[in-house]
């Protein structure tokens, strides 16, 4: 035929196929896969943008440049030229009095255009409720931390003293959402008018003062805008992306991430399940037509063309209907999701599409593939002897490049090896194992045919006579099975990870400056006032300046220079004992038995990985007056999640002792004793109470989302699992029918076929079962020691639950499905098929 | 094609020589087919006869060119059907050859009509829909054009297959078995059916049956047993060549 007739008569018989119900199965179940794929891809990608951006609100920008002098206004108006939004702040330290009191204060001066991000929340009396604040203070007053008025003892509408000029203040800020993530930087936060700050006179030539310019705009221009930037910048600019998050809200996107990157990915097994399963089937109800073809004369090349041209166009309606259900799905997502997530949601990644059509193809046409090879070489003989069948093809040429397939869109998507591997590694354990159990079960049940009843041994036979289709079936119900298991199981891992993470009593506020005689008083104040303390820590600032004699800044790229462990000065301490929920990664901690020759050092391991710094490195710090050296002993997993005391610096303390200290804690404080900092305050006059109640709400507002977010890909995975489990049943149906029919017509009662479909499905789900919760479990371990760094415990209940639900769910949906083998008459069967 | 063969009514379009099947079960060769020799003349109407596993089914495949011999030659239209492959075999089988099987073999996916067009179609003749429709109402089915076989009766499917065997008018047409699958009367009825088309298309019949009013009803008869031609009878002139 030449290609013009082939492609005509390819789409009529396309047409035909489709027009007698005969490609239905194998498109629907494309479309399920990739629209459940699609789904989860546009849904996560938008969720994960939206809490990126919230994520932002935390450094208050796009973009965001740091300098000791005041930013060029040249560069502002390039920005302005780029659409950006641009804020500018000053930040510095300095004194402020009411009366006799003085305070150290850190001094914020905001512009007109400050928040460009999420709002400030202010009250407008000391603890009080607080309102969203879309704008900073007016002129000739200031914005202070609820520190401030305790500490100076006074009230809102009184007036402080800063440098020469008195402002009145008239609200307390309860949010300020880029405040930082670090917790110990900073002193009470006292906010004022740009315009007021010439007027105070404490801005002095030689004053250190922070500038810092917030930029906001769409991603392609603050992209361009930061490239036209970045080779402006000279060392003492400091140039922060958003996105890099602090370690705390990261650490729970971050495991976001990789859950709904696995829901995604599990959505490509399923798809590659079903297809698999209907494909096959596809190719087997073609060898006739495909014989009658030969017949008339078609070529080998021509049965190939006009099925891959099927394919190819099977393929591709499947694809894009599923991509379209995917993008209605994942509005309807986001619209339950509606009160947690944020007003505005920045628009779906269109790759997200076009990986859904890649998908689509490629799984379709390397699972179905290898059986239009195997009709290319079907016998026109068989148009005689109907026994005649294509030689089948070994299951590693079949499913083999298919599989390589898969395999290497699962990595695309995720982007993470591990990840792929843990789920391959638990869907290779699957598919070995259901071969292994199924011949055990064969083996037994031969064994003991003769002691079983009529009906339950014919449902046996049943299965016992399709060896090979009962294999195939019973893995396709374990790998969905299995994959349903794994997100089932990862949620709820991780969200009973996220409460202990975070309790109800996670410490909301953190003291510093605790002078060394004050330690056990200040102990026994919150003893007495029922305060559960968390331990005592020393600290000591100082800088990290060299790295193995380098200084910091040549060791560091330019892209890490805005780390936090490089331009501020570090909260140092040192401790005998390591910190429970601190784990060592590499190294030792201090024998307790050694003095060490010189300082030591335990390096958080994040921090570590940023500065390149391994072990045995020797790390100058600058402290005082004084420069001295460390070498690193061991690098450290911290906690950030904890909210307890963390350090990036930890040193032996017997080597340490030339260092000035004071002490550190972090207790939990309900907000009806609020009250009672005032009176710590008083007592402690040198301590500085931070209150971290914002911060810790901001977090557990994201997690919220995250694991709402979660709930619903999880419900979309296991719908997707359970449509693809009755596409699979749905595949023998045929057999069942032609054999149900057979068994009636030789006078098998209704009541002994329903028995012998209870008998072979309940078996057939009890393997899927034992072998799903095998691979799941296996996925689950895999996954949370290498990716979610989670501990691994087995799941026992599941042991006694999983397998029965297994048996009982298949076989009350295997019966349902073969319904028709009974309410259909025989004779109209037998002279069907 | 058909009207050049015609010309030489003294032609052969099947000659066959020497033929022999043998096929391998484990370690053992099963002769299905000893030597055999058989010539068909165009426009002639052979009957081959025998019992089940006789073998006269394994000589309609080799035949048709559906099945290669172990040994020997088989001459199609002129085309050595052992020296081709299959592809070229089957480009053979769609210019000179229709079939009709006693399972009817239509695609149950497609309507009689779209039945009846697909052979058309893969020639690539004009107005396929046209000529199926004449087809089908020359059967008596004009009034089933957009039924599916399982809608159909017995009988009804079979004139859906003679249909789709003469619609692209083939020289040579191979019948199965034709009325194997159906009642008596209807059975009759189909094979009446055959000849008549038989008949006004000049088309060489080669027919498989066991049922001798069928075979009866050919010019000539071939009755096999246990793989070897036992008996060849000429009904009135000498359209065949001699048994070995």
């Amino acid at each position: 035929m030449s290609l013009l007739s082939s492609i005509h008569f390819a789409l009529k018989q396309c047409w035909r196929e489709w027009k007698a119900g005969e490609l239905t199965v194998l498109l629907m179940a494309l479309i399920i896969a990739i629209s459940s794929h699609t789904a989860i891809g546009f849904f996560t990608d938008r969720v994960d943008k939206a809490m990126s951006y919230r994520a932002r609100d935390l450094v208050g920008g796009d973009l965001i440049l740091k300098s000791a002098r005041p930013i060029p206004s040249a560069w502002l108006s390039e920005a302005r030229d780029q659409s950006l939004k641009v804020a500018l702040t000053q930040q510095f330290s300095s004194i402020v009095m009411h009366g006799d009191n003085m305070l150290l204060v850190s001094v914020k001066a905001v512009d007109a255009a400050y928040p460009l991000k999420a709002p400030l929340k202010t009250s407008q009396v000391l603890y009080g409720d607080s309102q969203l604040t879309r704008s900073g203070p007016k002129l000739n007053e200031v914005w202070v931390e609820a520190g401030v008025l305790s500490r100076l003892d006074m009230k809102v509408g009184e007036t402080l003293t800063l440098g020469v000029i008195d402002l009145k203040v008239a609200r307390v800020i309860t949010l300020e959402p880029d405040r930082g993530g670090s917790m110990y930087s900073f002193t009470p936060r006292v906010m004022l008018n740009v315009g007021d700050l010439a007027r105070t006179e404490v801005v002095q030539s030689g004053s250190r003062i922070a500038y810092k310019a917030l930029f906001v705009g769409e991603d392609e221009n603050i992209r361009l805008f930061e490239n036209w930037l970045k080779p402006n910048l000279s060392p003492s600019h400091h140039l922060t992306v958003a996105g890099e998050q602090s370690p705390v809200v990261g650490n729970a996107l971050g495991r976001a991430k990789q859950f709904m990157g696995l829901a995604s990915l599990i959505a490509v097994l399923l798809a590659a399940v079903a297809i698999a399963s209907s494909g096959k089937h596809y190719s087997e109800r073609h060898f006739d037509t495909s014989a009658m073809l030969r017949c008339f004369g078609c070529s080998q090349n021509d049965i190939l063309f006009i099925y891959l041209f099927q394919l190819l166009l099977l393929a591709l309606i499947g694809s894009i209907s599923g991509i379209a259900l995917g993008w209605l799905a994942q509005y309807v997502l986001l619209y339950l999701l509606k009160d947690l997530l944020p007003a505005v949601i920045p628009a779906a990644d269109w790759r997200v599409a076009w990986s859904g059509l890649g998908l689509g193809c490629v799984v379709l046409l390397g699972f179905t593939l290898p059986s239009v090879i195997r009709l290319r070489r079907i016998s026109p003989l068989r148009v005689l002897r109907k026994d005649l069948e294509p030689l089948p093809l070994s299951a590693w040429t079949v499913y083999g490049s298919a599989i390589l397939l898969v395999i290497l869109l699962m990595w695309f998507y995720t982007g993470s090896l591990p990840m792929t591997l843990s789920v391959l590694a638990g869907a290779g354990l699957v598919w070995l194992l259901t071969g292994t159990f199924i011949k055990v079960i064969f083996y037994l049940l031969e064994k003991s045919a003769a002691s079983l009843s009529f009906s339950v041994r014919a449902g046996t036979r049943n299965l016992l006579r399709r060896k090979q289709d009962a294999l195939a079936q019973t893995a396709a119900f374990g790998l969905t099975l299995m994959a349903m298991l794994v997100v089932l199981f990862v949620r709820t891992d991780l969200l009973e990870n996220w409460k202990k993470s975070l309790p109800d009593d996670v410490p909301n506020h953190f003291v510093i400056n605790i002078l060394p005689d004050q330690v056990a008083s200040f102990s026994a104040f919150l003893e007495q006032r029922h305060i559960k303390d968390n331990a005592l820590y020393p600290m000591s600032r100082g800088r990290l300046t060299r790295i193995n004699d380098l200084p910091v800044q040549k060791v560091v790229s330019k892209d890490a220079r805005g780390s936090d462990g490089l331009n501020r000065e570090l909260n140092l301490t040192w401790s005998d004992t390591l910190q429970a929920d601190n784990k060592i990664l590499s190294g030792e901690w201090w024998a307790e038995n050694e003095k060490p020759d010189k300082p030591e050092v335990s390096v958080e391991s994040r921090l570590a990985k940023r500065l390149g710094i391994k072990m045995g490195d020797s790390l100058t710090f600058f402290t005082g007056q004084n420069e001295w050296q460390a070498e690193v002993k061991s690098i450290r997993s911290v906690q950030w999640e904890s909210f307890r005391p963390n350090f990036y610096f930890v040193f032996d303390p017997r080597s340490v002792t030339h260092l000035p200290a004071t002490y550190m804690t972090s207790f939990y404080l309900p907000a009806e004793k609020k009250v009672l900092l005032t009176e710590v305050v008083k007592t402690f006059p040198a301590i500085s109470v931070f209150e971290m109640d914002a911060m810790l709400m901001q977090l557990k507002g994201i997690i919220t989302q995250v694991i709402a977010a979660i709930e619903y890909v999880l419900f979309f995975n296991l719908a997707a699992g359970l449509v693809v489990t009755l596409s699979t049943l749905n595949a023998s149906l045929e057999e069942r029918l032609r054999e149900g029919a057979l068994m009636r017509t030789l006078g098998a009662s209704g009541k002994f076929i329903r028995r012998s479909h209870w008998s072979e499905f309940g078996l057939m789900g009890l393997t899927a079962g034992v072998v799903a919760l095998v691979g799941a479990e296996l996925v689950r371990a895999l996954s949370s020691i290498y990716l979610f760094q989670m501990s691994y415990t087995p799941i026992w209940w599941a042991w006694f639950v999983v397998p029965l639900s297994a048996s009982f769910g298949i076989a009350v949906l295997g019966v349902y499905s073969s319904r028709k083998v009974l309410t259909q008459s025989p004779a109209i069967v037998l002279r069907d098929l | 094609m058909k009207n050049e063969l015609e010309m030489d009514s003294q032609k052969f379009i099947l000659d066959a020589v020497a033929v022999e099947k043998t096929v391998l079960l484990g370690s053992d060769v099963l002769q299905i087919l000893e030597p055999i020799n058989l010539s068909i003349k165009v426009g002639a109407s052979v009957a081959i006869t025998g019992a089940s596993g006789s073998g006269k089914s394994t000589l309609l495949g080799l035949l048709a060119g559906l099945d290669q011999p172990t040994q020997g030659s088989i001459k199609l239209a002129g085309h050595e059907l052992t020296a081709l492959n299959e592809d070229e075999r089957a480009q053979v089988r769609a210019r000179y050859v229709g079939f009709v099987f006693q399972s009817f073999q239509l695609m149950h996916n497609l309507t009689a009509l779209e039945n009846v067009m697909l052979p058309l179609e893969l020639l690539g003749r004009d107005n396929p829909e046209k000529k199926a429709e004449l087809m089908l109402e020359r059967v008596g089915l004009d009034h089933r054009l957009k039924h599916y076989p399982k809608q159909l009766s017995g009988g009804e499917q079979q004139r859906v297959a003679l249909a789709r065997a003469f619609v692209t008018e083939p020289a040579l047409l191979f019948a199965d078995e034709p009325t194997g699958n159906l009642d008596s009367h209807t059975g009759e009825r189909i094979a009446d059916l055959l000849f008549q088309l038989n008949e006004e298309h000049k088309t060489t019949l080669v027919l498989v049956t066991h049922d001798h009013s069928l075979a009866a009803r050919c010019k000539i008869e071939v009755t096999m047993d246990g793989g070897v031609i036992v008996s060849h009878v000429e009904q009135n002139d000498s359209a065949a060549g001699l048994p070995v």
